[in-house]
């Protein structure tokens, strides 16, 4: 029990981690490789325009959804710019890798390469432990820094919750309101894509054998097939379709019926097997 | 002439309705253990609650082996999600409200917690859920005691009508087993509903009128309606809008199709919130139409030979809750042990 209690008090007492210049400090020019292979620096040329700047120390799944989701928040801030570095010691197989990310998350800012390798820019300060370290930039000074070790769901919204603090904007419901519904509609999509899958008539089964036309021998038909049936109780709607079933008629009903139900394996387990001994017998 | 008419605008008999049923149920017993979750993230979706109720209104025993089985899925499940945990409400108060009273409860709070400010319902997030523990009955009667809940928090801002419908099934299953739901839960409910209306007087699934009215979702404010001015304890029939939402489906009506969509995805869908929507306000006739004699006479046409309506479990489902006119009328009930009402 001690040692539980050590173990959650030492977790607890863990210290934060940091990864990049902090808020308030500097965010230093450095080169990337774009997608054509130029050397860029965004940073200079952006000249201190508000932006956001995210090194990729690992990628994920469930980074790469935080990254889409900052994408989009992107794409609905005029004026915001945005810089996602790869980090890599193999700047080359970064640099091949790089237009195929790009297909795939179609990033609405730059997607560059480190050209500095996994350490990424030195006067950073990047830790490598960390999945993504996020920063959000004005007048070239840090706004805001996330180093993220396990992204998940909820790190997206405080980001671009601070990055809207950092543009001098307002919160907007109804913004929030019309990202939730566009939320809600890619997952729809997928939702009803399954459900037409599922629900996209399937041809009709060829099957052995019919449903008794004859209204009581019907009924008790279904009265054999009930889940709830004892052995005993199949037993006695046997009989009573013997004893019902007296012409040749009736007789080729009941053998039809019973050629169905061997097929559908309706019934209990000592149903179906009666069933099938009657079909036998039958030479069916 | 007349009489051949009047033949073919009847119900089908009941034995045909009957026999319907149990080959329906029989098909779908025999996919009772092969149902798999599907839908992604937060979508995902599984059919056990729905066919657990379906099987239960087909009066296929609790006790049977694959329904036993279902039962402890379903009830040792997380409840997590709107949809499962309306069908899931109705389903045990079906089998035995008295016994699954708790459980009940149960669902009722992640109901009444997850309601969206605005009064809709969404999709449901995980809420911590409390044990509840049983009540004392009135002394001297068979009525199940009284299990109040209160709301500890509420559900996002905005939600879906869809789910919203079926959280009010899920909640009327848990008033009927003795579980007291604040007003207020029907109430935002109500806003809603009536502030969702469109200017043709039918609703769609979101609300607002960029989208065009829809039968399931226009069934779905009807008895959506009639449950919250019921439990309002205001007269469900008179209210203006719920008879405003009947004359639109009267005047779209069709069994073939969920009136104002195409893809036919929604028809069975739609067919089940009808019978919800007429049980429930209490009516035989939508505008000119018999919808019950209209829509069993459609669905024992297209029942296959295998019982199933298309091979389908959610078809199958809808189709056999329809023909079983699954939904009980809104009349004074008393939460009784082993009775219905």
């Amino acid at each position: 029990m001690t040692t539980i209690a050590l173990a959650l008090l030492l977790s607890q007492m863990q210290d934060p981690v940091f990864s990049g210049p902090q808020k308030g400090e500097k965010t230093p020019a450095f080169k990337v490789l774009d997608l054509q292979g130029r050397e860029v620096d965004c940073l200079t040329e952006w000249k201190g325009a508000p932006a956001l700047i995210v090194f990729i120390h690992e990628l994920t799944r469930p980074s790469a959804q935080v990254l889409r989701k900052l994408d989009e928040h992107v794409g609905r801030r005029e004026g915001l710019k945005a810089l996602i570095v790869l980090l890599g010691d193999d700047i080359n197989k970064n640099e091949r890798y790089a237009p195929l990310f790009q297909s795939i998350m179609k990033f609405r800012g730059v997607l560059g390469t480190s050209v500095d390798g996994k350490e990424g820019p030195g006067a950073y300060g990047l830790n490598r432990a960390v999945q993504l370290t996020i920063l959000i930039a004005k007048d070239n000074v840090v706004a805001g820094n996330w180093a993220i070790t396990s992204p998940s769901d909820t790190d997206a919204p405080a980001i671009t919750k601070a990055i809207d603090e950092m543009l001098g904007m307002k919160p907007n419901p109804l913004e929030d309101r019309v990202a939730a519904l566009e939320k809600e509609v890619r997952e729809l999509r997928v939702l009803v894509e399954e459900l037409r899958r599922g629900q996209a008539p399937k041809p009709e089964r060829k099957l052995p054998g019919a449903a008794p036309t004859d209204a009581t021998l019907n009924g008790l038909m279904r009265r054999l097939i009930r889940p709830e049936r004892t052995d005993a109780e199949v037993d006695g709607v046997l009989k009573e379709m013997d004893d019902y079933a007296k012409t040749d008629e009736l007789k080729k009903q009941v053998i039809d019926g019973f050629v169905l139900l061997r097929e559908l394996k309706y019934g209990t387990e000592y149903a179906q097997k009666k069933i099938k001994e009657r079909c036998e017998a039958a030479g069916k | 002439m007349i009489l051949l008419l009047t033949v073919l605008l009847q119900a089908p008999p009941q034995e045909d309705v009957d026999a319907a049923v149990d080959w329906g149920a029989a098909w779908l017993y025999t996919q009772a253990d092969k149902l798999a979750p599907f839908g992604a993230g937060d979508r995902q979706w599984r059919y056990d609650e729905l066919v657990l109720l379906t099987l239960a209104h087909a009066r296929i025993g609790a006790e049977t082996p694959k329904m036993k089985a279902l039962i402890k899925a379903v009830t040792e499940s997380p409840i997590e999600r709107t949809y499962l945990a309306s069908l899931q409400a109705a389903a045990l108060a079906k089998i035995d409200r008295a016994k699954w009273q708790l459980r009940l409860a149960q669902c009722a709070q992640f109901l009444v917690d997850n309601q969206c400010r605005n009064g809709q319902w969404s999709y449901g997030l995980e809420v911590r859920l409390p044990v509840f523990t049983p009540g004392r009955p009135k002394p001297g009667t068979t009525e199940l005691p009284r299990l109040p809940i209160r709301r500890r928090e509420w559900g996002p801002e905005a939600g879906d009508n869809s789910n919203a419908q079926y959280a009010l099934l899920g909640l009327r299953a848990a008033v009927e087993s003795a579980v007291e739901i604040p007003d207020e839960v029907f109430r935002k409910s109500r806003e809603w509903w009536e502030g969702a209306m469109h200017s043709d007087g039918g609703w769609a699934y979101l609300g607002a009128d960029i989208a065009p009215s829809r039968g399931s979702m226009t069934a779905a404010a009807v008895s959506s309606l009639s449950i919250c001015n019921h439990y309002l304890k205001a007269d469900h029939k008179a209210d203006l809008k719920t008879k405003r939402g009947l004359k639109w489906i009267g005047e779209h009506f069709s069994v073939d199709t969920n009136p104002g969509t195409r893809d036919g995805n929604t028809d069975y869908y739609w067919l089940y919130g009808l019978e919800r929507a007429a049980m429930l306000y209490g009516t035989d006739r939508v505008g000119s139409h018999d919808w019950y004699a209209e829509g069993a006479r459609m669905l024992l046409q297209r029942q296959q030979r295998d019982g199933s309506w298309s091979g389908n479990v959610q078809n199958t489902c809808f189709a056999i809750l329809f023909l079983r006119r699954a939904t009980e009328p809104l009349e004074k009930m008393t939460a009784t042990e082993g009775g219905k009402k």
